[in-house]
């Protein structure tokens, strides 16, 4: 191994490194104020890390890594992901009066899994990252355990994970199979040099979708995602909603443009049944949910079909559609789950709507961030949200996808009622004061605040100025290889 | 047929007949046992195809430990026939003819795979499962996957402490 | 002259002159089973006798001292008097599981003679991997002792399994380090390199302190896994009766019994390859009469010396310490045996890098 491919590992490096530092911590007796604080220079750390090393990308790291834009793209948003979960965090803990050492090795490694879901491109790193991903997450879904939910939950997602993985590795195994190989790009070649697509690696390639399906929530396997949203803290349901989907699809990204699948008739009538199903059923689930984290994550599952629309033309404009709104999508539910985390009272989570009922005349500035964060979900314009779904739509109106994309319309306004009937609650009368059991040193309070401030203008900046974001994508897209 | 493989073909049949026997025995600690023997006869090819070191691992880690920690958990619970909810006859008939229809349809896809056409396994051939062939892998060219496992088991190991804990 | 190694080549030449290689295959294999069993018989019959002379000894008693000289033929009375008893098997035992777990226990004691080198060129398979292959077939037989607790439908028998699995699984880790160290040390996993590497002197003096704290904690360890005092509990009698076997009787007690004195012999067995040279004799360095003096012993005494020896520590041990409580079992090896261990072999490891045994 080479200095430079060193070099191209060293955020990577750090952030392995982070945890071993919190289990020092931890070892040492630092409270959890020390713990909050070190993680949160760390992962600042690895966004460092990540600037120093630009300059030496892309770099290959054989036979299972690439380090180029795109990892360092996705890198860069489960981080950025990961600093603003961690900073609630520390809020949601405290005022719990929980032990929540722990909490931080277990989402420094999960992270760890995802970034390396990002940079994989060899079965192998795809697999020991989803694990390493899922096997943290088991840990932290199930963390407050006191709580009946929270084991259900956990034990929920261990078992259907557990089984997944199982088809992930039959899946590989029958593309192996077929192509003599384990490497995305060899199986690329040797799928080009076949000529017509064999009914192995389709098999295979089916049998695959339903690991990646159940991590991105997909129908018809996301039958966990509502129960494990409930059960789980609402950071780590964050987490789910955000770090561990991004990092999926990143690697599902990658497996599907270096095999240029677009050109595959199958595969893409395939993905786009799933699409199709999971924005009707995600949408229409959502109608009558009276709880706020489950309706979130059905509104996760029809997001995921609206950016696989995106991601049915393969080409340059669908790549950037679909980052453009995984960004977007994350700083969106990143807000929306912040206001959760602040609201919630001592002994469970704030997620019934009746919670939310006045909220705007009790606590106005929460209400209207929540307010802009649903705005966006719903595809509002001078959000984020709607410039992600304006970006998909083009994407697939390009490719003449018209069935995915007549779906996604009608879908989009379906959802509309879902949101608006929350926003409405927020602004009824009559409110409802939550209580709060203890108040905590206000520098984290501020420092929440101002995280909220920052994702709500992110929110507003992204859907009023597109095009900076658009074009830093593009540049990091560019030093693909 | 050489004594290769005929070893291989009563390997290969013991073990679809205990996998057999794992899903179909009443009773979970039978079940339990029935894989160990599936883990044995997957050994045996291990050894057929030159990687003791590959079977030998496969023993020590699936039979030697983690059945015996199924065993510990399954002989504990004291579970019987007479105790556990059974499924009715014509759940099982719809199991069966459903997991067949699967299996026959990836047994269809499987054959028709045109790399696999004319080859047979090479038996007592190959190094690959040679203890030092598999250390100079792991350590160079699968040094940072490798890396990367241990630290999955750092994880899985903290996972553990944190939900099995005494406060 | 006294080589073994010359009577197995001449019967394989004198059969593979005759018979095709399949049937020469089979009838050695016979050989192997018939000498195996013989071996099993006089072990048992050897070891049980001196472990009860020796425990006499220990507390100033006489033993044995009935049958034949020394009482040596007491054990086979007391052989002959098991095969005569009554086989019970207990109302709702699961019947299958309780009458085939004490072949499981001889089946995997029988499996790990395989690579051992008893003399000079005799073994009956020298695998590439042979101390892995240990390690791996000794932790099998806990399934044969949890299927026999479970499967007689008792309590005391289902705790002392318990205890015994957990025992077994927990003392392996620090068994298969302590081994590790001595494969660092010979960079092979085979029983004769192991040995040949031992030419010029055992490991135990070659390797420096790192070596005797590896035996020690092999010793610790072996004595774990046979479940022998002082790490008995699997069988404490005054709190389990008599642990996993409890509900056996006659020749399937016989079996279990056999069992543990074999497994005793094979763990000695194997100590006494990796840490003392197996059958090399005992050599000082150029002191070339007496060299040849030993060299003069055959090879198959010194590797029956050894492991009798070795035997006879074990046995000492169990008048010498009083038995553990479970967790006091368990802290000796997570906290204690286990980091040391780790700790040793990254010694030995930097030892073994810069050549600085002897």
């Amino acid at each position: 191994m080479t200095e430079q491919q060193l070099m191209a590992l060293l955020p990577f490096m750090v952030l392995a490194a982070a945890s071993i530092v919190i289990i020092l911590l931890i070892a040492f007796r630092q409270g959890h104020t020390v713990i909050q604080v070190t993680g949160f220079l760390l992962m600042c750390l690895v966004i460092f890390a990540m600037w120093y090393v630009r300059g030496v990308l892309p770099q290959t790291i054989a036979p299972l890594l690439i380090v180029d834009g795109f990892g360092a793209l996705f890198t860069g948003l489960i981080v950025f992901c990961v600093l603003v979960v961690g900073l609630f965090s520390y809020i949601y803990f405290e005022e719990r009066e929980e032990n929540p050492r722990e909490y931080y090795i277990l989402i420094f490694l999960s992270t760890l899994g995802a970034a390396i879901l990002t940079i994989s491109r060899h079965f192998m790193s795809f697999f020991i990252g989803l694990e390493l991903l899922s096997i943290s997450l088991y840990a932290l879904i199930a963390y407050l355990r006191t709580r009946n939910n929270a084991i259900e939950a956990g034990i929920k997602y261990l078992v259907l994970a557990a089984l997944t993985s199982a088809f992930l590795l039959f899946g590989m195994a029958l593309i192996y199979m077929e192509t003599g190989s384990m490497d995305f790009a060899v199986i690329a070649q040797r799928l080009n040099a076949a000529g017509k697509s064999s009914a192995l690696f389709l098999t295979g390639f089916g049998v695959m979708m339903v690991a990646v399906g159940f991590k991105l929530a997909l129908v018809p396997f996301h039958l966990w995602a509502a129960d494990v949203y409930q059960g789980a803290p609402s950071p780590v349901a964050s987490f789910i909603a955000t770090v561990s989907k991004v990092g999926v699809f990143a690697v599902f990204l990658r497996f599907c443009q270096e095999l240029h699948l677009q050109n595959n008739s199958a595969v893409m009538m395939l993905i786009s049944a799933v699409a199709i199903l999971s924005m009707i059923s995600g949408n229409i689930l959502a109608l009558r949910q009276q709880n706020l984290k489950r309706l979130l994550a059905y509104s996760s599952i029809a997001h995921f079909g609206y950016l696989l629309v995106a991601f049915l033309p393969g080409n340059n404009t669908g790549v950037e559609a679909a980052v453009f709104y995984l960004t977007a999508y994350a700083i969106t539910i990143l807000a929306a789950f912040g206001i959760i985390i602040l609201l919630s009272p001592g002994e469970k989570d704030a997620d019934s709507l009746s919670m939310y009922r006045g909220l705007f005349w009790d606590k106005p500035f929460m209400a209207i961030v929540l307010t802009v964060a649903l705005l966006s979900l719903a595809g509002i314009p001078l959000t984020a949200g709607f410039i992600g779904k304006f970006y998909v739509l083009t994407a697939g109106v390009e490719q003449r996808a018209w069935l995915p994309v007549i779906v996604l319309v009608i879908t989009s306004v379906i959802g509309l009622y879902y949101y608006l009937r929350i926003i409405s609650t927020i602004f009824a009368d009559s409110p409802v004061t939550i209580q709060k059991e203890r108040s905590l040193n206000q520098f984290f309070y501020t420092a929440s605040y101002a995280a909220l401030v920052v994702l709500t203008l992110l929110l507003f900046g992204i859907g009023v100025m597109p095009a900076v974001i658009i074009q830093g994508i593009k540049q990091f897209l560019v030093i693909d290889r | 047929m050489g004594t290769a493989q005929i070893l291989f073909w009563s390997l290969t049949a013991l073990a679809l007949i205990s996998a057999i026997m794992v899903l179909v025995s009443k009773n979970p600690v039978y079940s339990v046992l029935w894989l160990i023997v599936v883990f044995f006869a997957i050994s045996g090819h291990y050894i057929l195809l030159n990687a003791q070191f590959l079977a030998i691992v496969n023993l020590i880690v699936y039979a030697g430990a983690i059945m015996v920690l199924f065993l510990f958990v399954i002989m504990l619970m004291n579970l019987n026939t007479e105790t556990e909810p059974q499924k009715s006859i014509w759940m099982k008939f719809f199991g069966v003819v459903a997991g067949g229809l699967l299996l026959s349809f990836f047994i269809s896809f499987v054959i028709s795979s045109a790399d696999l056409k004319g080859k047979s396994a090479q038996l007592k051939e190959g190094e690959i499962g040679l203890i030092k062939t598999l250390g100079k892998a792991l350590f160079n060219d699968y040094v940072i996957p490798f890396e990367i496992a241990s630290i999955l088991f750092l994880s899985a190991m903290v996972g553990a402490v944190v939900i099995g804990k005494k406060d | 002259m006294y080589s073994l190694h010359a009577i197995t080549n001449s019967v394989q030449n004198w059969l593979n002159a005759r018979l095709s290689s399949t049937w020469v295959l089979i009838i050695e294999s016979l050989i192997v089973i018939v000498l195996a069993i013989a071996l099993f018989a006089a072990l048992g019959l050897i070891l049980v006798w001196l472990e009860r002379k020796v425990a006499a000894h220990m507390q100033i008693r006489l033993g044995p001292n009935r049958l034949g000289p020394a009482g040596i033929f007491q054990t086979s009375a007391d052989t002959l008097k098991l095969i005569l008893k009554e086989g019970l098997t207990p109302d709702g035992a699961d019947k299958f599981l309780f009458n085939f777990a004490p072949f499981v226990v001889m089946i995997v004691a029988m499996l790990l003679l395989a690579p051992i080198a008893f003399a000079n060129g005799f073994q009956i398979w020298n695998i590439n991997i042979g101390v892995l292959y240990i390690s791996a077939i000794s932790s099998l037989s806990v399934i044969g002792i949890l299927i026999a607790g479970w499967a007689s439908n008792n309590k005391y028998s289902l705790l002392g399994a318990m205890r015994s699995g957990a025992q077994i699984v927990s003392y392996e880790l620090s068994a298969g380090l302590s081994i590790l160290t001595i494969v660092v040390l010979t960079g092979s996993l085979q029983m004769t390199d192991i040995v040949q590497a031992q030419q010029n002197g055992w490991w135990i003096f070659k390797g420096h302190i790192p070596v005797i704290i590896a035996f020690i904690i092999f010793i610790i360890a072996a004595t774990a896994e046979t479940n022998r005092a002082p790490f008995d509990l699997a069988e404490a009698e005054s709190e389990l009766t008599a642990g996993f076997h409890t509900e056996y009787s006659g020749m399937k007690f016989a079996l279990f019994f056999l069992a543990e004195y074999i497994n005793i012999f094979i763990v000695c067995a194997i100590g006494a390859t990796l840490f003392l040279g197996g059958w090399m004799p005992f050599h000082m360095g150029n002191w070339t009469q007496f060299n040849h003096v030993m060299d003069f012993i055959p090879s198959s005494i010194w590797f029956f010396g050894k492991t009798f020896f070795l035997i006879f520590l074990i046995m000492w041990f169990r008048w010498t310490f009083p038995r553990l409580r479970v967790d006091q079992l368990l802290n000796l090896e997570w906290k204690y045996l286990l980091p040391v261990s780790l700790f040793n072999l990254l010694l030995v490891t930097l030892i073994a890098i810069m050549n600085w045994h002897f």
